[in-house]
C-alpha cells in the first residue's frame, strides 16, 4: 500500500469492525452440562473432605445402612428389600442416620428426578449417559442383579459391611495422614487400599488421595503420571476435574 | 466494587483442594445459591475467559476453576457483587492459563494472519462477521497480556476504568495508562493486519 492510498478512516473503520465483531460472541449452550460436571466434582471434593461431617459422613452412613439392610434382606429371603434400600435408593429407606446427616452438596447429578421436580427440564440424553457412565465407574463392583438371591448371597461373602467399613477406614486414615502432613504415610495407605481392595468401590477416591499426597510432597512428576493414569482409567469420574487441577 | 478481589488471590493459590483448605460443605441453601450463581454467570465468565485468550480446549476447565473458587469462598461473596467477584477470579485464572500457554507455544504471528480469502475490493467491506471475529482474536493474541486484559474489559466487556482498576487492584491512573497503551497497541496491530490483507488481495488480482 502506497502512502497516496493510505486512508486513516479506513483503518479506523477496520479497527471498529474488529471490535464490533465481539458483539456476535455467543454464550455457551452447555451450561446445564457444565453444572452437572461441576456438581459431581463438588461432591467428590466433599467426599474427600477430611474431618467434615459432610458428604463423606453422609455417604458412609448411607452405605452402612445399606449394608445392614442388605444383610437383613438376604437373611430374611427378601432380596428386593435389600435392593430397595441400597444407597442410590436412600430417600426411600427407613428413618436413618442419613436423614439427619447434612446434605453437604447439591445432589443434582446423583438425583436428577429431584432436580427436575424443581421445575427444570430433564437433562438431554447426551448428558444422562455420561452421568450414568461416571456413576458406574464410581461403583465398578456394585452388583447389578441383587434381586436374585444368588447375587445377594454373593454379596454376603465377604460381608459388605466389614468390607466397606475397612475401605472407608483406610481412606480415612490416609486423609488424616495428609491433614497432619504425613504425606508418605498417606501415600502408603492409599497404595495399601489398592492392594487390599483391588476392585474396591472407593478405588477412584483412593487414587485421588494418592495424587494429593504426591502433590503435597512436591513429587510433581509422579503426581502427573498418576493423574494421567487416573484420567485414562476414570475419564468420566467426578474427581477428574479436581485431579486435573491438582497437577496443573 | 471488588472489595473481595484480594481474597481471590489466596483462594487461587490453593486451587480446589479439599486437603489444603476449608472443605466445601455448603448448606442446602448455599448449594442452591451456588447453582444459581453457576447457571447465571457461567456463560459470561466462559466468554470473558475466551476473550482473555484461554484456549477453547481449556475453556470449560478454566471456567469451572472460577466457580471452584467461588464455591470455596461463598461466604466471602457479598450479595450483589457476585459478578465482580467472579470477574476478579476469572482474571487470575486467565493469567495463569496465559502463562501456561506462553510456555507451550509462540505468540501469534501477525504475518501469518491473513488466512481469509475472497476479500473483494476492501477487507472491511468483505469480511464476514465470523472472519472478523477470528481476526479480532488474532489481534488480541498479539497484545501483551496486561494490555489485553484492560482492552477486553473496557472495549468488549464495557467496564469503566474505575471498575477495571478495582478488579486489577491498581490505581485508576494505572488502569487508564494501560488502557491508552492497549488502544495504541491494538490500533497498530489492526493497521498492520489491514495492510497485510490489502497487500495480499492486491497480489491476488
Amino acid at each position: 500500500m502506497t502512502s497516496s492510498e493510505y486512508d486513516p478512516s479506513a483503518d479506523e473503520r477496520f479497527e471498529r469492525l474488529l471490535i464490533d465483531s465481539a458483539s456476535s460472541d455467543e454464550l455457551p449452550s452447555h451450561v446445564d452440562a457444565a453444572w452437572h460436571q461441576f456438581n459431581s466434582a463438588l461432591q467428590g471434593a466433599g467426599l474427600l473432605a477430611a474431618g467434615v461431617g459432610g458428604a463423606l459422613a453422609a455417604r458412609r452412613a448411607q452405605r452402612w445402612l445399606a449394608a445392614k439392610w442388605l444383610i437383613w434382606g438376604v437373611l430374611t429371603g427378601s432380596a428386593l428389600t435389600a435392593l430397595s434400600l441400597r444407597p442410590n435408593h436412600g430417600p426411600r429407606a427407613e428413618p436413618s442416620p442419613t436423614q439427619s446427616a447434612p446434605s453437604a452438596l447439591p445432589t443434582l447429578a446423583t438425583h436428577p428426578p429431584t432436580s427436575r421436580a424443581e421445575g427444570e427440564a430433564p437433562p438431554p440424553a447426551a448428558l444422562t449417559a455420561p452421568a450414568a457412565t461416571a456413576k458406574a465407574k464410581l461403583h465398578p463392583t456394585r452388583p447389578h442383579a441383587l434381586a436374585s438371591s444368588s447375587a445377594a448371597a454373593k454379596a454376603l461373602s465377604p460381608p459388605p459391611s466389614s468390607t466397606l467399613a475397612a475401605q472407608v477406614a483406610l481412606l480415612d486414615s490416609a486423609r488424616s495422614a495428609i491433614a497432619r502432613g504425613a504425606f508418605a504415610e498417606a501415600l502408603r495407605l492409599a497404595d495399601r487400599y489398592r492392594v487390599d481392595f483391588p476392585s474396591g468401590e472407593l478405588s477412584p477416591e483412593a487414587e485421588v488421595v494418592a495424587i494429593e499426597a504426591l502433590v503435597a510432597e512436591h513429587a510433581r512428576q509422579a503426581a502427573s503420571e498418576r493423574a494421567a493414569r487416573f484420567l485414562a482409567r476414570y475419564p468420566g469420574d467426578p474427581h477428574a476435574t479436581r485431579v486435573k487441577w491438582l497437577v496443573r | 466494587m471488588v472489595s473481595q478481589a484480594g481474597s481471590t488471590k489466596d483462594a487461587l493459590s490453593h486451587g480446589p483442594s479439599a486437603a489444603a483448605s476449608p472443605a466445601i460443605a455448603p448448606t442446602a441453601a448455599q448449594a442452591l445459591d451456588l447453582r444459581s450463581l453457576f447457571t447465571k454467570h457461567y456463560g459470561s465468565i466462559w466468554r470473558l475467559l475466551r476473550r482473555l485468550g484461554v484456549h477453547s480446549a481449556q475453556l470449560d476447565d478454566a471456567t469451572q476453576e472460577v466457580f471452584w473458587v467461588a464455591a470455596r469462598r461463598a461466604s466471602d461473596i457479598q450479595a450483589g457483587s457476585e459478578h465482580s467477584f467472579l470477574y476478579g477470579v476469572a482474571l487470575r485464572v486467565a493469567a495463569q492459563e496465559s502463562k501456561k500457554q506462553r510456555k507451550s507455544e509462540p505468540l501469534a504471528d501477525l504475518e501469518a494472519l491473513p488466512k481469509i480469502v475472497d476479500l473483494g475490493p476492501s477487507p472491511e467491506e468483505q469480511l464476514a462477521a465470523r472472519q472478523a471475529r477470528e481476526l479480532l482474536d488474532d489481534v488480541l493474541d498479539g497484545l501483551p497480556p496486561e494490555l489485553r486484559v484492560v482492552f477486553v474489559l473496557f472495549e468488549l466487556e464495557g467496564l469503566e476504568v474505575r471498575e477495571i482498576a478495582a478488579l486489577q487492584q491498581v490505581p485508576v491512573g494505572t488502569a487508564s495508562s494501560r488502557l491508552r497503551r492497549a488502544r495504541e497497541e491494538f490500533s497498530a496491530l489492526s493497521k498492520r493486519l489491514r495492510a497485510t490483507l490489502v497487500t495480499q488481495e492486491r497480489q491476488r488480482r
